[in-house]
């Protein structure tokens, strides 16, 4: 059996995934959230599995092409979400995180699935860390993304207009997001809480964003001779970097809400365009990647 | 009046908004400048875009000072930031370390019935298990307030990122003020003088180590001699990734040309199996068949001939796996007009429609020489970089991820009951949410040693 088979597999698993924890967000039913969790946590064990199985294959970390490292993107953000999950609930953010990692393996499916060889510029030590940390951070830039879009859906009364009247009342909206005061939040309405986890998920991965810029351009300096050439992709993901950086800035001026979750949804289209439009659309160094 | 500037200086909103304009500057220099270049709709546009040095942004003088505002504003802000980390990290306790006193999540413990000093004591080592160090105790009449401080060192966050920054800033004005970058193509067997020092490098061989069945380098390795001052070789092999350090500067293997040193062609009559002639053609030479009286130039070599149904000929790759020269037959060595013009091919005859071709070509063999594109950097401002990154790395951790937070022990006449209760507070600037989560912990934890 063709190994990709697996990844269609869990692109399916993840999709009704994301439809359980929408609906359990909406019902409030238990079984429906374990079930939700459930599958995710199933989908990303064989997701692990397809890549260990496909490293050694090709006989070394398969995190070196757009097709290997939107499976690990799609792996990390379910593992984040699950994380989270069982730190502070939140079934409504599962529902936007398996529906973004489904999107991406659909991605994948778009892509050539062939191992290729190893170019020698990336035979590095450093490809580890350098890819490693910066998929760990954009998975929890996803996570404040989904949690942004979840604020200004209910800020924004999109959610009445969509009949997901739960949504809307912040008493019913906290027993519906599970967080009660005993369980991750001190007694905060959940448009707070959401305001307050995108904070916590973007300074959860700026650091980690921090970690792979630099150890990539360590890289960079013992590849090209130089720690920054002002490469589209570096370019980028100094952007990134600087709009993450003004989220966190944000937050310590006060300004909270709509706008910082605008500046989150922002970061994330910049991660995106970091990670795929300046593949597709601009010339650089980063070809490969 | 320096109260307001200081203000305005230290604004997060002012940062926020130097952020933005530098994020969007960015965005100009890459996007547009890439995607416009191409478009002929938006030439305007793009020629608007080039009047202000958005295709070489990065060092035009605009961008640069909102850099240098930038590093002048973090330089500020860690300064002005420093008194309060001294007072913060000095063992006078600090007084404002609680700033206020009714502020902070309140428990109520029972105490066990022991002594109010054992029952400290047993809390002590509790707080001081899970992370908290005593900060400071305080006695007011009867009253006793002692507070336990965990994850000071975040403290150190925001300053150390700053000032990383900065330093990175610094380390890249050392590079660009006195730094050199420089990228030469040197064949095999030539030899180069290296500026600026009295050394020469020699490429002896360049080599291609391919993975196992596929025609994709591996690894590409140039073998270079290098002589100092004293003229004493010495060997070194030069790789993808591992560049070479010689007395101050840093060679780097960047690339390769392989180029046509010249071709061995054999030379038949159509329809006969044995050669009539060699011929050695060096490209865009010719060179002559004597016993013919003719004379073969070679036109243009492909590295990896493929031809598409329209009968458009391609090189699939940039490795020589299957070779074909086109090649002009002449009257003479001194003609210029040729007779015919085809292909040759490696180890076969090409397949020929009419008009038959006076004379059949097979090439016996390329010969290849190999040019090694090697960067020569000298980077001064390298280390002081590194020393940013690791400063900004730290500093981003501890920001993000060690955050301040305090408990407050109240022994006294005002606790809730009076004689075996003690007031548990719990304070922290951020992070509220898991602050509440671990000091509900925390108080199961102290409720159990009670119990004990």
């Amino acid at each position: 059996m063709n190994s990709t088979i697996w990844l269609g597999v869990v692109q399916l698993v993840y999709f009704a995934g994301s439809i359980l924890f929408f609906l359990a967000a909406y019902s409030r039913r238990g079984w429906l959230l374990r079930a939700a969790a459930i599958s995710g946590l199933g989908g990303a064990t064989v997701q692990l599995g397809f890549i260990v199985h496909r490293g050694m294959l090709a006989r070394r970390l398969p995190i070196t092409n757009t097709y290997e490292t939107l499976v690990l993107f799609s792996l990390l953000l379910m593992v984040s979400y699950l994380v989270a999950y069982r730190r502070y609930g939140i079934p409504a953010l599962g529902g936007f995180a398996s529906l973004v990692a489904a999107a991406m393996l659909s991605a994948c499916s778009l892509m050539s699935s062939e191992i290729e060889p190893l170019l020698p510029s990336l035979k590095s030590n450093w490809l580890l860390f350098h890819v490693l940390a910066s998929f760990l951070g954009y998975a929890a830039f996803g996570l404040a993304f989904a949690s942004a879009t979840t604020y200004l859906i209910l800020e924004l009364g999109l959610a009445r207009m969509l009949g997901f009247r739960a949504y809307i009342h912040p008493a019913s909206a906290n027993e519906l997001a599970q967080t009660p005061p005993e369980k991750g939040s001190d007694n905060l309405a959940i448009p707070d809480f959401l305001d307050w986890f995108t904070y916590r998920a973007i300074a959860f991965g700026f650091p980690l964003l921090t970690l792979g810029i630099v150890t990539g351009a360590i890289w960079a300096d013992a590849c090209w001779g130089s720690y920054w050439n002002w490469d589209p992709k570096e370019t980028w993901s100094f952007i990134t970097w600087f709009i993450y950086a003004g989220c966190l800035h944000m937050r310590f001026a006060g300004m909270r809400g709509r706008t910082s979750a605008i500046m989150a949804v922002i970061g994330f289209g910049c991660v995106i365009f970091t990670y795929f439009g300046v593949n597709y659309w601009l010339a650089g160094l980063h070809a490969y990647a | 009046m320096w109260q307001r500037i200081d203000r305005k200086l230290r604004s997060p909103i002012l940062t926020v908004t130097l952020i933005c304009v530098i994020g969007l500057a960015s965005i100009i220099g890459t996007v547009p400048t890439q995607i416009l270049r191409k478009s002929e709709n938006a030439a305007v546009i793009y020629e608007l875009l080039r009047a202000v040095g958005a295709d070489h942004l990065y060092g035009t003088w605009w961008y640069l000072s909102l850099l240098v505002f930038l590093a002048f504003l973090m330089t500020y802000c860690s300064l002005r930031g420093l008194p309060s980390i001294i007072r913060t990290f000095s063992f006078i306790p600090d007084a404002s370390a609680w700033p206020n006193r009714e502020e902070g999540e309140k428990h109520s413990l029972a105490l066990s019935n022991d002594s109010e000093s054992s029952a400290r004591e047993r809390i002590s080592r509790i707080l001081k298990d899970n992370g908290y160090h005593l900060r400071s105790v305080s006695h007011t009449g009867e009253d006793t307030s002692i507070v336990f401080e965990k994850g000071r060192a975040g403290v150190l966050g925001p300053p150390l990122v700053h000032f990383g920054l900065v330093v990175v800033f610094i380390g890249g004005l050392i590079t660009y003020k006195f730094g050199s970058a420089s990228e030469i193509n040197i064949g095999e067997g030539e030899s180069y003088a290296v500026p600026g020092t009295e050394m020469t490098t020699r490429l002896e061989k360049f080599s291609i180590i391919h993975h196992p069945g596929t025609r994709e380098p591996e690894e590409y390795v140039s073998s270079l001699m290098v002589k100092d001052k004293s003229g004493q070789p010495v060997w070194h092999l030069l790789r993808v990734n591992q560049p070479l350090n010689l007395s101050g500067i840093s060679l780097y293997q960047m690339r390769y040309r392989p180029e046509v040193r010249h071709i061995r062609l054999a030379a038949f009559e159509p329809g006969k199996r044995s050669s009539i002639g060699i011929v050695d053609l060096v490209p865009g030479k010719k060179a002559e068949l004597p016993a013919q009286n003719l004379a073969v130039r070679l036109e243009e070599i492909i590295p990896d001939f493929v031809v598409d149904s329209k009968n458009n000929v391609s090189s699939r790759s940039q490795y020589f796996l299957n070779p074909a020269a086109r090649i002009s037959l002449l009257p003479s060595f001194q003609g210029a007009e040729p007779i015919w013009t085809g292909w040759a091919f490696k180890g076969m005859f090409p397949a020929h429609n009419s008009p038959e071709p006076p004379l059949l070509f097979v090439i016996e063999r390329v010969s290849l020489k190999y040019y090694s594109g090697i960067k020569i950097v000298r980077d001064p401002g390298g280390p002081v970089a590194y020393l940013g990154f690791a400063f900004l790395v730290g500093g981003t951790f501890l920001t993000c991820y060690v955050f301040r937070r305090f408990v407050r022990l109240d022994f006294g006449a005002d606790t809730p009951n009076e004689c075996g209760c003690v007031t548990v507070s719990g304070y922290s600037l951020k992070n509220r949410p898991d602050f509440a989560n671990e000091l509900q912990g925390l108080m199961v934890r102290l409720r159990k040693g009670q119990e004990v």
